[in-house]
C-alpha cells in the first residue's frame, strides 16, 4: 500500500502538467501579441475567440452580399468602394461579388467556405498596417497583470509607454490597454474588437496569396 | 511598558467590561476607518458610489491632489499647450485676457455658480474646483446616465507596487459615453500618504461624458444642462444664494452678469 500511495503521489505531481499546458490568460495574450508582432497571422488568428472569428466572417460577407445586391440593382452607385465595385461590375450576381477580396478566393461562397480562423488570418494580413495592432505590439508595451472576472472571462492589462508627454499632462507617461480573454473549450482565447478586426470593406487591394505565417 | 507585556498578561489585567467596550469600539470604528485605507478597487467603488449619490465633495476627495490641480489648470487654460496645438479652444479655455473674451468663454467663466473671474477659480483648492465641476456636469443627461447606480461594475485590480495600481471596471451598455469598442475600462490609482487615490485623466472623465467645461453648454449636451443662475451685478459678483441645481430640458440662454456689455 505504501508503494501504491507513493506511486499515486508521484502521479499527482505529474497530473498538474496537463493544467500547466493550458496557458494562462497572460500567457495567451503574450503569445497573441508575439504572433502579431512577428506577423504570424495564422498563429494570431488561432488565438482569437473562434466565436468572434465566425461572427466577423459572417458579418463581413453578409455586408458584401448586400452591397453587391444594391449595386446590381442600381441602388448604390458602382464606384464608391473599389473592392466591391470591381466585383459587382465584373460579375452579375452577388454570389460572386466578393471576387478580389482575398487573393485566390473569387466568390462570396468561396470566402464563406473558409474556416473562420483562416478568414481572420487573411483579414489580419490585409490589415498588417492596422494602427491598433501597431500600438498593441509596440516595443514599449508590456503586460503588467491580469484580472479574473469569472471562470470564463479574464482581462490582461498592458502598459504602453507614450512616445511624448508633458510633465503637466495628467495622463502621465503611460497608457493602459486591456485585452479581454474568454475560456473556450478549456482554453483562453483573445476577444476581438472592431479596432483589431477592422472591416474588410475598406481593404486595400491584396497581393497574391502566400504563406500567412512566413517569416517577416 | 504595557506594550511589552505578553498578551496573556495584558488580557488578564484588563477588566472584562473594559475589554468588551474596547471590542465594541473596534467594531464600531472599523467601518469608518476602512474606506480611507481601502484597496484600489474599494476606492474606485467609493468614487462611483459618491458620483451616483451626487456627493461631489466626497467624490472629489478621492482624486489625487496632483491630478485635481492638473484638471483645474487645464480647465482654466493655465497648462502649457502641447507643441503643435495651435487651434484656439481645442483643448482648454484661455480666458485671462478680458479683452479677448468671447461669449462661449464668458459662459464658461460663469459656469461655476457664485464665482466669476478665472482668477477666483484658480484660487480654489483643486479638490473644491473638481467638486464644483462635477456638480456642473451633474446637470447633464449623459452624466446622470453614466453615473447611475449599476452603470459601472468594478471587476478587479492590478497592484504594480506601493504607488501604482489599476482598477478595471465594466460599463453597462446604457452608460457608454466615450464610444470605445470595449465595455471594460481601466483607471489608474496612485498611493498617496498611505491611501489609494484615483488619478484624473481625460479618458476617465470622458468615460463619464465629461469633456472641457465649456462643452457642457454646447449642443447636444447644452440643452440638458442649463443652469438658472446669475442674478448678480454687472460687476460679475454672482450670488451663490441664487444658484439652483441644474435642470434638464431648459434651453433658455444663460445670462452672465459679469459679462454685461459683451456682445454675444
Amino acid at each position: 500500500m505504501r508503494l501504491a500511495r507513493a506511486l499515486l503521489a508521484a502521479a499527482a505531481l505529474f497530473a498538474p502538467s496537463a493544467a500547466r499546458a493550458q496557458a494562462s490568460p497572460m500567457q495567451t495574450a503574450e503569445a497573441f501579441l508575439d504572433a502579431l508582432r512577428t506577423r504570424r497571422w495564422e498563429a494570431a488568428a488561432a488565438l482569437l475567440d473562434p466565436r468572434d472569428a465566425a461572427q466577423y466572417q459572417e458579418r463581413e460577407l453578409s455586408f458584401a452580399a448586400s452591397e453587391a445586391d444594391r449595386r446590381r440593382t442600381g441602388e448604390l452607385p458602382a464606384d464608391t468602394s473599389p473592392v466591391w465595385t470591381m466585383a459587382s461590375a465584373r460579375l452579375p450576381v452577388y454570389d460572386t461579388a466578393a471576387a478580389g477580396l482575398f487573393p485566390g478566393y473569387r466568390t462570396i461562397g468561396e470566402h464563406a467556405a473558409l474556416p473562420p480562423t483562416r478568414f481572420v488570418a487573411l483579414a489580419l494580413r490585409a490589415w498588417a498596417d492596422n494602427p491598433y495592432v501597431e500600438l498593441l505590439t509596440g516595443p514599449t508595451n508590456r503586460i503588467v497583470g491580469e484580472v479574473m472576472e469569472d471562470d470564463s472571462t479574464a482581462h490582461v492589462l498592458m502598459r504602453r509607454e507614450r512616445e511624448a508627454w508633458d510633465v503637466q499632462d495628467a495622463d502621465g507617461p503611460d497608457e493602459m490597454d486591456v485585452l479581454s480573454l474568454y475560456r473556450v473549450d478549456g482554453r483562453w482565447r483573445v476577444g476581438a474588437n472592431p479596432d483589431l478586426l477592422r472591416s474588410v470593406r475598406e481593404l486595400p487591394r491584396q497581393e497574391p496569396d502566400g504563406d500567412l505565417d512566413a517569416a517577416p | 511598558m504595557v506594550t511589552s507585556m505578553p498578551r496573556r498578561d495584558l488580557r488578564g489585567a484588563m477588566p472584562r467590561l473594559a475589554r468588551t467596550l474596547l471590542a465594541a469600539a473596534a467594531v464600531l470604528l472599523a467601518p469608518a476607518a476602512a474606506p480611507a485605507q481601502g484597496s484600489p478597487a474599494q476606492t474606485v467603488q467609493a468614487l462611483f458610489d459618491a458620483m451616483a449619490a451626487r456627493q461631489w465633495d466626497s467624490a472629489a476627495a478621492l482624486f489625487t491632489p496632483e491630478s485635481a490641480a492638473w484638471y483645474q489648470r487645464e480647465q482654466l487654460g493655465l497648462n502649457p499647450r502641447p507643441a503643435g496645438d495651435d487651434e484656439p479652444g481645442s483643448r482648454e479655455l484661455r480666458l485671462p485676457d478680458p479683452e479677448s473674451v468671447t461669449r462661449d468663454d464668458s459662459i464658461a467663466l460663469g459656469l461655476i455658480p457664485g464665482l466669476g473671474p478665472a482668477a477666483e477659480l484658480a484660487d480654489l483648492p483643486p479638490a473644491r474646483f473638481v467638486a464644483l465641476a462635477l456638480r456642473v456636469w451633474g446637470g447633464t443627461l449623459g452624466f446622470e446616465t453614466a453615473t447611475a447606480p449599476g452603470a459601472r461594475t468594478v471587476i478587479g485590480q492590478v497592484v504594480e507596487n506601493d504607488s501604482v495600481a489599476h482598477v478595471l471596471y465594466r460599463v453597462s451598455p446604457e452608460a457608454y459615453m466615450d464610444g470605445l469598442p470595449s465595455a471594460v475600462r481601466v483607471v489608474r490609482l496612485d498611493g498617496v500618504d498611505g491611501r489609494w487615490l484615483v488619478r484624473i485623466n481625460r479618458a476617465l472623465f470622458r468615460s463619464f461624458g465629461m469633456m472641457e467645461l465649456y462643452a457642457a453648454w454646447k449642443p447636444p449636451l447644452a440643452v440638458t444642462a442649463t443652469i438658472e443662475v446669475y442674478a448678480g451685478s454687472a460687476a460679475g459678483a454672482c450670488d451663490p444664494a441664487s444658484y439652483r441645481e441644474p435642470r434638464r430640458g431648459q434651453e433658455d440662454p444663460v445670462a452672465l452678469p459679469h459679462l454685461a456689455g459683451v456682445s454675444p
